[in-house]
């Protein structure tokens, strides 16, 4: 028998076996990368797809949302206005803005009329035989007096043909000018017939601090005429004074209607007595308002943060690392600059997002090969030194998270700032990161609607990243520069 | 279907027939499943880590090109071994062993094999044994790799090195010769460096 036969070796075999039985390196991740990009068929789906998937879904729900509840706010506003407007119920939502001198005095329908003729208030009223107060409806293209039926007391009648005239394209306008209070009708209607007659309640002089909360609430909004202008409006025909002084006020109904309610003064001669009881102009919102003030329409938010990060990163200690001086030598630099969209709405104070982005890790550090040479020195001839090399490498890091986070106005409502966590997921490295969040907020005005908001983020990461080979650790402190579009806020 | 869409492979077998269908997840799962390994694989046959890189990456190449040959899928460990080991083999005709250089080993004294050596290298650790086996010459590494690693015999050897039998014993022969070289190399340094 051959000698090789009986394998001398078998112990060397078995030891060496034994001894790369768990040999593993793990590649980096840019090799990795590369393979997986090559992969014949199957191209790997790249995460971005889902992110975007995901920002497309929310905006998407977003729109329907708010459309819906417009068609929703649409027909019940038409409510809302009346109910708010009973003459027995003095709320928030219905606070009366209408000083007029004769407000106390309740005056019937036919009184009404009488009045409004007797103050030869005409100009663009067409007063019906039944109605004590002329209205237009004013339609683009389209000029129907509103009239109410005989049987219906005003206000109701006045829904009625609103209901009837209006569509959601229809944009109606409801002027309604006398010198008389159109409270006066409400006394004959139903207890819970919504009347329109409230509106001219008040008995007190109206001030600023009367109209802001009401303009806040923005159920009532009130356009009040200048004292110097009374006179004017006073010896000048009615008809001109319907036209110019009246201001126009809106009452939409649906999402492009508006109605728009004037109330004149009843007595002109009052006028010098009581300069500050002048004609204002009352209108109703579209809206319903919520309590805090914001429109549940007006509670999303948008925002664009350009992220630059700082990121601690050390080489985890107990593996088997084959890293060794590690750096982060770019931070703050553009290198390091991600990106982050948030999304998401707002209640009272709070606010809760949705966010989709990306970081960027930028480092270089020594990985040790597992190759050594042979560097002879005088005290060793033989001495083995094991081969490194440096590597730099920049790698995004898409995360998807939400969070939540509670925001204050200071400085006169010019700046807001904003405090909360957020709870991040890497698909990449599935990993998760949840960090705190905080900020500030410089409030512009964008339209008469909107506000632009130009921010400081800061995030700091609670837990640590781990490199993909679970070699390197990072502490990320990130810091951003944001751009935030939302409906101009109310203060809570 | 857990989140993301990210789907779990309870099986091997599962996995494979994911990858042969094409499944992105599914080959990411077996690429992650196995990329350690085989790279340490690729390591221990390459002179650099460039190299074992190259060999790496054209091997799972292969590795999800031909997939769909694989009839048994329970035996995708042994199957995916044998292809990176193929490939390193193919890589060092392709481009090792063009740029061989047989270097002053051959002149090296051989010294008497003892069991006292060979005890030694048995005992020696797996950083240690990467040390050495980066010293080898590459048909030696390769052979050694092959045989002491891999657990190939000399006639396996020869088909897949192309090459007579007599010269891969040979060739083992001398690697392990060199290897004790090393070992007594070592030995007398570490007896110079303890005293």
């Amino acid at each position: 028998m051959n000698s090789w036969d009986d394998d001398p070796d078998e112990l060397l075999r078995r030891h060496w076996q034994q001894a790369f039985d768990d040999f593993e390196v793990q590649p980096r991740s840019s090799l990795s990368r590369r393979i997986l990009n090559q992969l014949p068929a199957g191209r790997r789906r790249r995460p971005i797809r889902w992110l975007v998937a995901g920002l497309l879904l929310l905006m998407t729900a977003g729109l329907l949302y708010q459309v819906r509840f417009s068609e929703r706010s649409g027909t019940k506003d038409k409510n809302n206005i009346a109910q708010s407007a009973s003459p027995h119920r003095s709320t928030s939502k219905s606070r009366v803005l209408q000083p007029t001198t004769s407000a106390e005095r309740p005056l019937s329908p036919a009184l009404a009329r009488t009045n409004s003729r007797s103050d030869e208030v005409t100009a663009s009223q067409r007063p019906t035989t039944r109605r004590p107060s002329a209205s237009r409806i004013e339609t683009p293209g389209v000029s129907a007096p509103l009239v109410a039926s005989p049987q219906v007391e005003t206000e109701a009648g006045f829904l009625a043909q609103t209901r009837k005239l209006t569509k959601r394209t229809d944009k109606i306008e409801f002027v309604t000018t006398s010198n008389v209070a159109l409270r006066s009708e409400t006394r004959k209607t139903r207890r819970n017939a919504p009347t329109l007659t409230s509106l001219s309640r008040s008995k007190s002089p109206r001030t600023t601090a009367d109209r802001s909360p009401a303009t806040s609430s923005g159920l009532v909004r009130s356009e009040r005429v200048e004292p110097d202008q009374a006179p004017r409006e006073v010896s000048a025909s009615q008809d001109a004074l319907s036209d110019s002084q009246v201001a126009t006020n809106y009452l939409s109904v649906g999402t492009s209607q508006f109605l728009r309610i004037a109330g004149l003064l009843s007595l002109p001669g009052q006028l010098g007595a009581l300069p500050a009881q002048l004609p204002v102009t009352d209108s109703v919102s579209r809206y319903r308002v919520e309590d805090n003030g914001v429109r549940p329409t007006q509670r999303w938010f948008i925002d664009a943060v350009p992220l630059s990060s700082f990121q601690w990163m050390s080489a985890l200690p107990a593996s088997a690392s084959y890293l060794s001086q590690v750096h982060a030598p770019a931070a703050f630099s553009p290198a390091t600059w991600g990106y982050q969209v948030n999304g998401g709405v707002r209640f009272g104070r709070w606010q809760a997002h949705l966010s989709m982005g990306q970081l960027r890790r930028w480092a270089y550090y020594t990985v040790n090969e597992n190759r050594y040479r042979v560097e002879p020195n005088p005290a060793n001839p033989y001495h083995l030194v094991r081969e490194a090399h440096t590597v730099a490498e920049n790698v995004a890091l898409p995360m998807v998270g939400a969070g939540l986070s509670q925001y204050r106005l200071l400085g006169q409502g010019r700046y807001a700032i904003e405090l909360g966590g957020q709870f991040s997921y890497l698909p990449t490295s599935r990993q998760t990161l949840l960090g705190l969040r905080g900020g500030v907020n410089r409030r512009l005005p964008l339209s008469h609607r909107l506000e632009l908001q130009a921010s400081v983020v800061i995030e700091y990461g609670l837990n640590r990243l781990l490199s993909e080979q679970r070699q390197l650790a990072i502490h990320p402190v990130v810091v951003g520069f944001g751009v935030r579009i939302q409906p101009r806020l109310e203060k809570p | 279907m857990a989140l993301f869409g990210r789907k779990s492979y309870q099986t091997l077998t599962e996995l494979v027939l994911g990858c042969q269908q094409r499944q992105p997840r599914a080959q990411r799962a077996f690429y992650e499943r196995y990329q350690g390994r085989m790279l340490g694989v690729c390591v221990r046959y390459a002179r650099t880590v460039a190299e074992a890189e190259d060999i790496f990456q054209e091997a799972f190449l292969k590795v999800f090109t031909h997939i769909d040959e694989l009839i048994k899928p329970e035996s995708a460990d042994s199957w995916v071994k044998a292809v990176v080991v193929r490939t390193a083999i193919n890589y060092y005709h392709r481009t090792t062993r063009p740029q061989e250089h047989l270097t002053s080993y051959e002149a090296i004294s051989e010294p008497p094999a003892s069991d006292d050596h060979l005890q030694l290298l048995a005992g020696y650790d797996q950083e240690a044994l990467l040390g050495l086996l980066a010293r080898l010459p590459d048909d030696y590494r390769l052979v050694v790799n092959l045989y002491l690693v891999e657990g190939y015999n000399h006639a396996e050897i020869a088909t897949l090195l192309k090459i007579p039998e007599a010269t891969a014993r040979s060739r083992f022969s001398r690697a392990r010769q060199l290897l004790l070289t090393f070992v007594n190399q070592h030995g007398i340094q570490r007896h110079e460096f303890l005293g």
